[in-house]
This record gives C-alpha cells, sequence and structure tokens, in this order.
C-alpha cells in the first residue's frame, strides 16, 4: 500500500511542478527558434548564437520593449513550431518565403535575396559548367544522373526533389528537368554533413543557399562552388535559382509582424541589412 | 599532417575549447541527474514488478509492465523528440529537465529489468533457507537476497550507465549544446568547415568519461567480491 501512495505523491508532485512551470512563464519575452548553422545569418560564436538574422531581431525587441530569447532547433521543425506558437512566438533562420509555407505561418517583408549554389569536388570533370555574363555556373541538366546532396526541409530540398520527381501527370503538376534521370536525392541535419559527405565519396554534389556554401568552400580547398540555373531558350536566357529570405511569425500575431516589417524596412532603406551581411561574413571594411 | 595540425588548431583556439567546456558540462549534467533518476525509477518499477500477486499492487503492476514495454520498444531519439515537443512543450520550460526526464525515465526501464535479472539470479534456495530459519519474508529478501543480488546487478548497472551517457548525445536533436552540438558548431561553416577532427575528439571526450566510470565501477565490483573464494 505505502508504495501506491508514494508512487501517487509522485505522480502528483509532478503534476504540481509542471503548472507551476507553465504559470510562472508568461514572462514578456519573445521567444525565436532559429537553426544556428547557417553563418552568417545565425551561427555559434563560441556558445552564443549571433548573426544578421538575431541583431535584427534584437533590433526589434528594442522596439517593442521586450527581451528576444532565440533558440536553436532543428531546421525542419521550425515551421511547424512557429505555427503552433505554443513554444516560440517566430522563426528567423534564412527562411524563404515558400507557398506551402505561407499556409501555415505569416511572412515579413523579403530582406534578401538569394541564389542557389551547387558545391562539388574541384577536381570532378564529370560535373560540366557554363560560363556566362556573371561567371561560371551550373545548369540543372549537369546535375542529371548524380546523386545530391541537401539540408531537409531547406529550399535546395525542396527544388531538387520537385526537378526530380515532379512530371505533368502527378500532383506536382510540371515538367521536372531530371525527372526519370536516376538522379538520387540524400538529406542531411545540415549543409557542413551535406558538405562532408562530398568529401567521403558519399555523394557528388551539394545544393545550398549561396552564403553558407561560400563558407564552406572558403574553408575547404578541395571544393568548388557555382551558381545554379535553370537553362533558357539560349544559354543568354539561363536564370538563377532566386528566393527572398524573411521571418516568419504565428498567424494572427500582427503586432510582432508590424514591428518586423517597420524595422526591416527601415534597415533595408539605408542599407543596413547589406552591412550586417558583410560583418558577419568577416568582410567588414 | 593535416588532421594533426587541425587538432592541434582545435585545442588551441580558446573559443573551441570554450565549446567543449560547455558541451562537456551538460553531457554530464544530464547523464548523472538521469542516472540518479533511473536508479530511482528502476528499483520501485523491479520491486512493484516483482511483488506478490494481490489485488492492490494489480494495477501498478500492469503500468510497470506498460512503462518497460513502451520504453524498451521504442527507439530513445522518438522518446526524447515527444518529451521535447509534445509532453513539455511549454513556453520556456528548462530543456535540461525535459532532456533528464527523456533519458531517466528511459534508463529506469532498463534498470528495473537489470534489478529483477540480478534478484532472479539468487538461487530459490537461499529464500527457503531465509524462512526455515524463522526470518520474515521481507528480512529474508532485504538481509539474504538483495546483498547478493547487488554483486550481480553491479557489472549490468554500470553497462547500462555507459550507455546512458553515450545516448544523451542525441540532445544535439532537439537544439541542446551537450559534447555533440560543441563538434558540430566547430565543424561548421564558419568555424573549421569539416565535421571530422571536432568529431573524432570529441570522441576522445566520451572514451575519457566511459573509461573514468568504468575504472570506479571495477573498484566498486572488486570491494564487494572481497568475501568471495572464487
Amino acid at each position: 500500500m505505502k508504495k501506491i501512495i508514494s508512487l501517487a505523491l509522485a505522480v502528483v508532485m509532478l503534476c504540481c511542478a509542471t503548472i507551476g512551470f507553465a504559470s510562472c512563464a508568461k514572462e514578456e519575452k519573445i521567444i525565436v527558434h532559429t537553426n544556428a548553422f547557417f553563418a552568417p545569418f545565425e551561427y555559434y560564436e563560441g556558445t552564443e548564437i549571433v548573426g544578421v538574422d538575431v541583431e535584427i531581431m534584437n533590433k526589434v525587441g528594442e522596439k517593442l520593449g521586450k527581451k528576444i530569447e532565440f533558440v536553436n532547433v532543428e531546421f525542419s521543425a521550425i515551421i511547424d513550431n512557429v505555427k503552433d506558437g505554443v513554444v516560440c512566438d517566430a522563426g528567423a533562420a534564412g527562411i524563404t518565403i515558400t507557398d506551402a509555407r505561407k499556409e501555415k505561418v505569416d511572412f515579413s517583408v523579403p530582406y534578401y535575396t538569394s541564389v542557389q549554389y551547387v558545391i562539388f569536388k574541384a577536381d570532378d570533370t564529370t560535373l560540366a559548367t557554363k560560363t556566362g555574363a556573371d561567371g561560371e555556373y551550373m545548369v540543372w541538366e549537369a546535375l542529371a544522373g548524380k546523386k545530391i546532396g541537401t539540408q531537409t526541409d531547406t529550399t535546395g530540398w525542396i527544388y531538387t526533389d520537385g526537378e526530380i520527381n515532379a512530371t505533368a501527370d502527378n500532383d506536382y503538376g510540371y515538367d521536372g528537368v531530371l525527372y526519370g534521370t536516376n538522379t538520387e536525392l540524400m538529406t542531411y541535419d545540415n549543409a557542413q554533413l551535406a558538405a562532408d559527405a562530398i568529401g567521403a565519396n558519399m555523394i557528388d554534389a551539394v545544393i545550398i543557399d549561396e552564403l553558407p556554401a561560400q563558407f564552406i568552400v572558403a574553408a575547404n580547398s578541395q571544393y568548388k562552388c557555382v551558381p545554379l540555373y535553370y537553362s533558357g531558350e539560349t544559354d543568354a536566357d539561363d536564370a538563377p535559382v532566386e528566393e527572398q529570405y524573411a521571418i516568419c511569425v504565428t498567424k494572427g500575431n500582427t503586432e510582432l509582424l508590424e514591428a518586423i516589417n517597420a524595422v526591416l524596412n527601415e534597415m533595408m532603406k539605408n542599407g543596413e541589412v547589406e552591412k550586417l551581411v558583410m560583418k558577419h561574413m568577416g568582410l567588414e571594411k | 599532417m593535416d588532421f594533426l595540425s587541425k587538432i592541434i588548431e582545435l585545442f588551441s583556439t580558446e573559443k573551441y575549447m570554450d565549446s567543449i567546456w560547455e558541451g562537456l558540462k551538460l553531457t554530464l549534467t544530464i547523464s548523472i541527474l538521469a542516472a540518479l533518476l533511473g536508479l530511482v525509477l528502476g528499483v520501485i518499477v523491479a520491486l512493484v514488478g516483482m511483488a506478490k500477486d494481490s489485488w492492490a499492487m494489480k494495477l501498478p503492476k500492469l503500468l510497470c509492465k506498460i512503462y518497460i514495454t513502451i520504453i524498451r520498444g521504442t527507439p530513445m531519439a522518438l522518446q526524447l523528440f515527444i518529451m521535447a515537443y509534445v509532453i513539455f512543450a511549454i513556453r520556456g520550460f528548462p530543456l535540461v529537465i525535459t532532456a533528464t526526464i527523456a533519458f531517466g525515465v528511459n534508463s529506469g526501464a532498463y534498470v528495473a529489468e537489470n534489478i529483477r535479472a540480478g534478484i532472479l539470479s539468487v538461487d530459490i534456495g537461499q529464500t527457503e533457507a531465509g524462512r526455515a530459519l524463522g526470518l520474515t519474508g521481507a528480512t529474508t529478501m532485504a538481509k539474504i537476497v538483495i546483498p547478493q543480488a547487488i554483486k550481480n546487478v553491479i557489472p549490468a548497472i554500470g553497462n547500462e550507465l555507459i550507455a546512458l551517457i553515450k545516448e544523451t548525445s542525441i540532445v544535439s536533436m532537439i537544439g541542446m549544446y551537450d559534447l555533440t552540438m560543441a563538434a558540430k558548431i566547430i565543424g561548421s561553416g564558419n568555424n573549421m568547415a569539416s565535421y571530422i577532427v571536432p568529431m573524432a575528439v570529441v570522441a576522445l571526450f566520451y572514451l575519457a568519461i566511459v573509461y573514468l566510470l568504468t575504472f570506479g565501477i571495477k573498484l566498486i565490483e572488486k570491494r564487494l567480491r572481497a568475501g568471495d573464494k572464487r
């Protein structure tokens, strides 16, 4: 009998503790989820999360008079966490605006335009690049039959998945460039792990956003990166795979969204976003 | 050599060592707290599970059975995920507590089974002899069976503790700053931009922790076996 009573007591105590925590945690704090493996937008400097997104959100915090707390989670969890709005208010992780994500969360104004890059071994001659007015680039067709690595749930993953699996007859509703070419898609927890997989001969190329790609290539001389293009009618029509970053908030949180938009508009007008990117790339003059 | 020079670079950069110490602290904190919780939970569950069948014990026994089945039957990574994103999805809830409970609850199930195996390993003749000498059931258990069982249980518990420490490496999945996360951060694009060296270094740290623990367990075992004429 004693055991039952003590067990029951333990359960009651656990419940009390949980409720206690839940009630005392309602402070005036904005919790922002991020994935701190995306330099220069957010990365760990020793034990602290820093980066462009962090500085933007701190300005928003100043404006609203609230404290900003950044929490590091898996990138693929951010959108759903922000959608639920229970454990966080906003997501700032260089998130690209897509239609599927727009259904779940509200996006701020875009503050940065990025292009997709391909990382591959510098001595890999099987991957053909072209040279255009803006320098060397690669078209999707060059990746046919290769093993491509991406970070789970990033736009690199979404685009590659579309190009490989889409035909006009299935749910995607358009013709993928790599459909039926035996191209394989592998997903990794972050870009660095995918890049290491090239070195370990597990995959041939990684598709990831421009700035993280440049960071990785700068520190690894055996890799090379070039922008990824959609091929047009002629070579001159080839266009880069562009996308726009924004900060997302839980649907209906207009106060926070308006504050973020105000801060972003102001920062873009005086070129502060570009300056922050340069600063966190280590290129400050 | 490139590999060696990178190891030296890692150990001589203050920023990287800060990351490793921070990670080491969290790994140790979670391991120790979860081990304690697991031991307590394991003992309770083992005792309830082995209690005599009676009307009052029916429900607790069933709960213990369900607990062990579920915990041993599902991957630790998924248990941690459910703890963090479903059960303790509360604003500002400290992640250390989430992780401690997740690992403690997991470890408890294994410890319970280890303890049960230890008690069962003591010959039934020992209990019969105790009862024949006029001791009560509880005294026989406490003075005759358990002291012998402990000796048999210690290696298995040690095994479980080692597994627990290494398994904490998955907390980086929910964004916690443990040793594995430290390696990921040191290996990320803006730092060394290669996972290979930091992962190898962190593996050495895990090895060192486990080696120290093994050493401690060996000492305890030696002391317990001092009376044996084996």
